[in-house]
Order: structure tokens, then sequence, then C-alpha cells
């Protein structure tokens, strides 16, 4: 009688045991990257699956998911259900959604092929497969959620296009190129990882119950139906960083300098986040100082670090300064983008009265003292019939693309600015932790594609603002002042007629 | 009788995002459509790759063959992820019932003892031959060029994933299944009617250019495979009352007719692209002319299970019925077969 296996045997010898080493060709031909990184493997036998998913329970879980999913899609288009949100001004989170971080799920699908061909373990290359097609359902998902929205408001229509060109999505973007032009290694400590385990809370957090505190039924429902796809993948960043560790005393120090890296690489980004979860939800769900002391004081400095003390790895580099920008980040990011609001693909607005005293009573350190006084001077102009802009091109941050906004660790009066000589070239950067990084691999950063810096050489369409803005593919009523905007308009005008009926 | 729902009448701005309107002029898309076309960045990579300099991130220069738009392929099958999954669910359902027969009838106990060592020479060793196809399609899913082709290869690629583990769970209900894992894995390392397979497999792994990758595999290693073993050697099979593994059989079969019809699309838009055309075809040509004979050569060797059955297969009638059926593919897409080709002359 034929000996029945159980799960972990049935899945082992579906994946493990499918796999060789090749004889006909060179192992080092067939599996040419994952020696030059210096990471030492010695048995990839020791690799813990991080999930147990054949392909045929894949087809149906995802399957069944996807129905669920697709027809809450169908209702809402047919029913009009845009107008059930909270406020036109919500949707400008979405838009730096779709244009910022639907792309990045698309780089990760096609990364983790590269994982999943190149990486000689076979536990590691099927995940990685899994994840890979994953990231392919995430990005059209997020397309086919925002899709409704594109019909109706500014700003949806081009994200692609925008995602290549547009000044402030070359943060996200440089951020993903680094990753996927690293080794693999790296790569998978920096998103499978870092990205994925250490700030996902805080990226997709904010986002998702953002739309579900303002009646964002798409972006809420893909948020539930990506999470459980989300969580096999924090569980493989999760294994990686553990197996890399246990692997060999020498990967320590590799992986601790990739952590310090990624950390603050991805903390940089995050800022973007941490303006849209402040400023731009109508109905705010925590601030960005609560939701950084939750999901990262709390759940990794002192739930994650501490157990990987016991390898030698210590919390990254920046730790303490992002603990002390907590107060002042999200205000910073929205000023500047406020500030240069015109060459953005979203609007921009001055929080209303009450909205100010939520940011007082949040920051109480800090709103008042530094920031509100920027939107009572915009008011002002407003008052007058004006909008304030700061009209010219912000310098940026070599290493994470930001515009020199961010104030110096102990005085947020002063502009922070650090810089760096290389092959005799002087180069600037927003942080120390920019700084350092730039300084580990001068020969990647010098080769940053700077939105500001290319605008200049003459490559962004022409010299003027609105041959720029054509050359992003901005459309009038994608930028500039929410107030009197298109979109503000049309959802007075839906609304009015919504209350005579 | 119908009635009439009004609802809220707002004028829509737009009727689809910028890249598809451009591209179909003012209509609806699809969301096919929608999730594939002008997705993949195109422009304003930041760094070089640290494993491979000389390209970009995303880079046209990694096949020979060029495509005017790279958008003009598109899948006939309309695969996107949600689509794909339901479909691949639906004939794995259908699998599942089939197998559940199978095992309810015990028609794996009344197959002769004889068909456990013909597993053990085809379909067995098989599955690590479908985890290499996942290997070769990973690296084309990778470095492709445009969201509709990776795409179709993202999917090849589980796909193949999937076949290699029907195939496990198959031999899962046969008795003594572990062992049989394990003698199968021997016979693809050592058994010598497997090794010029395995070779094969192992060389594709080394193709750089994405679309030669694919012209190999999808036009001639598993057309043939697949027509020889799956098609052929299935009449074997049911002439000697092996039953049970028809079932698998038939699955790949209809694997395979659906996989070429993506690849077929593709090769038809290399051939008929208004500039490059002409020098695709003579791409194609030269690398389906070099191939062919290496893997004929690699699946020529299987002949020995057509003898291993109480009633033999007449494997040189199965064989030129097998080339047979790869030569009228490439007929259809107006591309030389084996025969014509100067390199397979004398």
């Amino acid at each position: 009688m034929a000996k029945k296996l159980g799960l972990r045997e049935t899945y082992a010898a579906m994946t493990r045991g499918v796999n060789w080493t090749p004889s006909y060709v060179k192992e080092e031909e067939a599996f040419p990257y994952h020696q030059f990184e210096g990471i030492k493997i010695h048995d990839w036998d020791k690799w813990e699956d991080p999930f147990r998913m054949t392909v045929d329970n894949y087809w149906k879980y995802q399957a069944e998911k996807d129905r669920r999913l697709y027809a809450v899609l169908d209702s809402f288009s047919q029913n009009q259900g845009h107008l059930n949100i909270s406020d036109a001004r919500y949707l400008n989170a979405i838009k730096i959604f779709l244009q910022g971080v639907t792309p990045l799920e698309y780089m990760a699908h096609r990364h983790f092929m590269f994982i999943s061909r190149y990486i000689p373990g076979p536990g590691t290359r099927m995940a990685a497969l899994c994840q890979s097609i994953d990231e392919l359902r995430h990005t059209q998902i997020e397309i086919h959620s925002m899709s409704p929205y594109n019909k109706y408001y500014s700003g949806f229509h081009s994200m692609r296009q925008m995602h290549d060109r547009v000044w402030y999505l070359s943060v996200p973007k440089s951020y993903f190129d680094d990753a996927v032009t690293a080794g693999p290694f790296e790569f998978l400590t920096a998103i499978s990882f870092s990205f994925e385990y250490l700030l996902t809370n805080l990226l997709f957090v904010p986002f998702m119950s953002g739309a579900a505190y303002n009646g964002d039924l798409p972006t809420t429902t893909f948020g539930f139906s990506a999470q459980s796809d989300e969580s096999r993948h924090m569980t493989l960043g999760l294994q990686v960083i553990k197996f890399l560790l246990e692997q060999d005393e020498a990967n320590v120090p590799i992986v601790q300098r990739w952590l310090d890296k990624w950390f603050w690489r991805g903390y940089r980004l995050n800022a973007l986040v941490a303006a849209m979860m402040d400023y731009m939800l109508p109905k705010k769900v925590m601030s960005w100082k609560e939701a950084f002391e939750l999901y990262f004081e709390q759940q990794m400095l002192d739930g994650l670090f501490p157990d990987l003390a016991r390898y030698g790895i210590k919390p990254p580099m920046g730790v303490e300064q992002a603990i002390k920008e907590k107060e002042k980040i999200s205000h910073e990011v929205y000023w500047t983008l406020y500030s240069f609001g015109f060459a953005a693909a979203f609007n921009t607005w001055i929080p209303t009265a009450s909205e100010q005293d939520w940011m007082t009573q949040k920051y109480p350190e800090t709103f008042d003292k530094y920031y509100r006084p920027h939107f009572e001077k915009a008011q002002k102009i407003a008052d007058q019939g004006g909008r304030f802009f700061m009209l010219g091109l912000p310098q940026l941050c070599q290493v994470c693309q930001i515009p020199m906004l961010f104030t110096e660790p102990d005085d947020p009066g002063k502009i922070c600015f650090r810089s760096t000589t290389y092959q005799g070239e002087k180069y600037h950067f927003c942080s120390d932790g920019c700084k350092q990084i730039f300084e580990w691999e001068p020969q990647k950063y010098v080769q940053s594609w700077l939105p500001v810096h290319e605008i200049y050489k003459g490559n962004c369409g022409g010299p003027t603002v609105p041959e720029v803005l054509a050359w992003y593919g901005i459309q009038p009523g994608d930028n500039g002042e929410y107030q009197g905007s298109v979109d503000q308009q049309n959802w007075a005008n839906w609304h009015k007629d919504l209350a005579t009926v | 009788m119908s009635y009439d729902l009004s609802p809220q009448v707002i004028e829509q701005r737009r009727l689809a995002y910028d890249e598809l309107t451009r591209r179909f002029g003012q209509r609806e898309a699809t969301r096919y459509e929608e999730g594939t076309i002008g997705v993949q960045h195109q422009e304003n990579f930041h760094y070089r790759p640290m494993w491979n300099p000389d390209v970009e991130i995303y880079d046209p220069s990694m096949t020979r063959l060029k495509l005017t738009d790279w958008y003009s392929f598109l899948d006939p099958r309309q695969y996107y992820y949600a689509t794909y999954n339901q479909a691949r669910n639906k004939t794995m359902e259908n699998l599942e019932s089939q197998l559940a027969y199978v095992s309810e009838k015990g028609m794996l106990d009344k197959i002769a003892g004889d068909w456990h060592n013909i597993f053990l020479a085809y379909l067995l060793p098989l599955r690590h031959y479908e985890y290499g196809g996942v290997t070769t399609m990973t690296y084309v899913a990778r470095f492709a060029y445009g969201t509709s082709i990776e795409q179709c290869a993202s999917f090849n690629a589980f796909d193949k994933m999937g076949n290699s583990q029907i195939i496990t769970k198959f031999a899962l209900m046969l008795p003594n299944a572990d062992q049989l894992l394990a003698d199968g894995k021997k016979a693809w390392l050592e058994d010598a009617h497997l090794q010029p397979l395995r070779s094969m497999v192992e060389h594709s792994w080394l193709i750089t250019d994405w679309a030669e990758a694919i012209i190999v595999q999808n036009l001639l290693l598993d057309p043939l495979l697949y027509n020889l073993l799956y098609q052929e050697f299935d009449r074997v099979a049911l002439d000697n009352g092996a039953l049970a593994v028809t079932f698998v059989h038939k699955y790949m079969s209809d694997w395979l007719k659906d996989n070429l019809r993506w690849t077929n699309a593709l090769v038809e838009a290399f051939l008929n692209d208004e500039q490059h055309g002409e020098a695709n075809r003579q791409a194609i040509q030269q690398i389906l002319d070099g191939w062919r004979p290496k893997v004929e050569e690699s699946v020529r060797p299987l002949a020995a299970i057509f003898e291993m059955p109480r009633i033999k297969g007449n494997f040189e009638a199965s064989w030129q019925q097998a080339a047979q059926n790869v030569d009228q593919n490439l007929e259809r897409l107006g591309l030389n077969t084996a025969s014509e080709a100067p390199a397979m002359a004398g």
C-alpha cells in the first residue's frame, strides 16, 4: 500500500526533490551571480520553507480571491461608488500610490523572476517564483482598482510614464532601481526583508487604513485581498535574513551594512507616506508619529531587533535620527510638495483650521512653532486671491533624491546639508545616512538620474515649466492647488446634484 | 419584461488610461489591456546592474529579434493574472476529479507491474525536465522586453512548475512513491536514454537571447517531446491497458496547445513586423536550423520506452508523426522545416 506522505514531505518532494546540480554545463555558468557579493552559503537544505503552497493550491486560492475582488470592483463601477468617498481631496493619496507604488510592485514581479532563476537553492527559487507572480497580481489589481477613479478624476491617467519621468517619483523609482541592480542577496535583504518586513506596516497600513477610513472601497478591497500574499512575503523576508545569518559568520557584517543602507533608503522613501498620512486623509487614521512609534519603534526596534542581536546584528544606522525626525518629516515634506505643487501630478492645499489644530495636538513640540507659520503665510496669500509657490527648482539629494528639505536632527530651524567630493566632483546629500550610503558605493550613485539635473541638461522637454510639465504628461487639473481645481469643482457639483434629488 | 434603473448620470472625463487611448483611440479598455500594455518601465533607469553592467534594467538588446512596437504582440488568450488563474484552476479541478476517479476505481492497482518500470523510464524523470524548463522560462520572464511578452513567459514558467508537480502528484498515488521518486531522479541523472535530454535542458539555461530560448523550448523541444510521449506513447499506454496515466498525458497535451497559442502569436508578430520582419525571419530560421538537430538527438533516445510495454509501440512511425506535428506548426507560421533546412542536408 502507498505510504502517505505528509504535507511537508509532499511539498519537499515537489520542490527540493526536483532540483539537481547540472553536470553538462558548469555550475558557475548556470548560476553565475550568487557569489560576487561575498555571501557564503554552505547548505541550502537548511533553508526553512516560509510557506508551503503547491501550484495547484495556489491556483485554487488565488482564483477564489480574485473572483471576490473583481465582483466588488464591478459593483463599485456600476454604482458610481466613487461618490461615496469622504472627499475628493482624499484621492490625492491614492494618486501617489498608483504613480509611486504600483510600478514598484511591477519591478518586484520582474526581479523575483531573477531570484528564482539565479539562486541555486530550490526552496528559495520556488518561494521567489510564487512571489513574482503575486507581485504581478498586485500590479494589476491596483491598476484595475484605480481605473474607475481615472474615469472621473485627475492624476491617474499616466502612471507608468509619470513614474519614469516626474521628479518626486524618482524617489521610489531610484529606490527600486537600486535594489534590482544589486546582487541577488542584497536584493532579498532590501526588498524581502527591509521593505516587506521592516517597513511594510509603515508603508501599506497608512494607505489601506486610510482607504478604509475614507470610504475607498476598491483600495480597501485590494488591500485586504493582498494581505495573505503579503504575509507570505513577510515570512520569506524573515527567513532570508535568518538563513543568511545562520549560514556563515562572515555574512553578518555584509548583512549589517545592507540593513543600514536599506533601512535608511526605505525610511527616506516613507517620508512621502508620512506627508500623505498627516495631510491628505480627510479622515485621519493616526499621525505619522504614532504610526512610527507603533510599527517601527515598538514592533521592530523592541520586537525584532532583540531577536537578531544573538546573531550580532545591531539596529540599523540612522535609527536615532529617524526617531528624532518623527516630529518633523511629514510637515517638512508636505510643505515642499505644497510649494512645488505646480509640478506635481496631484493637488495640494492648506490644511483646514481643524486639521491644523489636529496637528498641534499630535505634534505639540513642533507644529505651532515651526510649521503653522508656513500655512499662515500661504493663507494670507490665498486670501488675496494668490497661491504660494516656490518658483525655481530644488536641489536634490544624490542618493534618496528628495529635495533638500530636511532639517538638522537637533534643530528644526536649520536645513541639513551634507556633501562629499568624489573624483573631483562635489555631491550633495540630505543627511548623514544618504552621505554614508554614497560613500559606500560612489560608483553607483554618481549614475543617479536626478530630475532637476536632467531638466538643466535639457533632457526633459525644454527649459520652461510648461514644457517640462508637458513632457511629464501632466494635464490641466492634475497639478497645483486643490481649491478651485477640476476635481474640487466636479466633486462639489456632483454632490450638489445629489442633495437636490 | 424589463424595468429601467436610473443611476445618476455623470459625465466621464476619460474612457481609459492615456497609454491605451493613445493606442486604441477613445474607447474603454479591457482589463487585459490595462494590466499589460505599457506597464514595464521604459526610460531613465538610474543605475547599471552590478551583475551585468552591459545592459539596462530592461533592455531591448537582450534578443537579436526586434519589434518596432513591443506591444504589437498581445496574448491571444488575453491572460492577465486573474484570468490566467481562473483558467488554470478550472483545468486543474478537471484533472483532480479524473485522478480521483482513477483512485476510486483502483485503476492504479490494476496497472501491470511492468508499468512502474516504464513510468520510471519516462514520466518520473520528466518532472525534472519540467523543472529545468522553469529555469529557462524564468530567465525569459526577467529579461524579455515588454509586459505582454514577459507576462506570457511568467505564466509559462509557473505552468512548468505546475506540470512538474502534477507528475509528482501522480507518482504519489503509486505504491512506494518515495522510492519511485528517488529512482526517477536517479534515472534522470544517470540513465543513458535520458542523458542527451538532460544535457539539452542544461544547455538551454545558457541561452542568453531570450527569444531564442522561447523558440527552442516552445517551438522545438516541448512540442517534439510532448507529441512523442503524450500523444504517441499515450496510444501505446492505452493499448496496454494503462488507462490511469492517460489523464496526465491529456493534461500535458492540452497544455502544450495552450502554450503554443501565445508562442505562435509572438513569432507571427516578429515575422510580420513591417520594419524588422525580414531580418527576424532570417534570425528565427537560423535559430530553428541550428537547434533542430540537437533537439532531435536529445529526444530520440526515448525510443527505448516504446520497447518496454508488453504490446510494443512502433517508435519510428511515432517519431515521424511527432516530428511532422512540429513541422506543421512551423509551416503554418511560414517557416522552413527540418527537411528543407540546408543544415540537415546529407
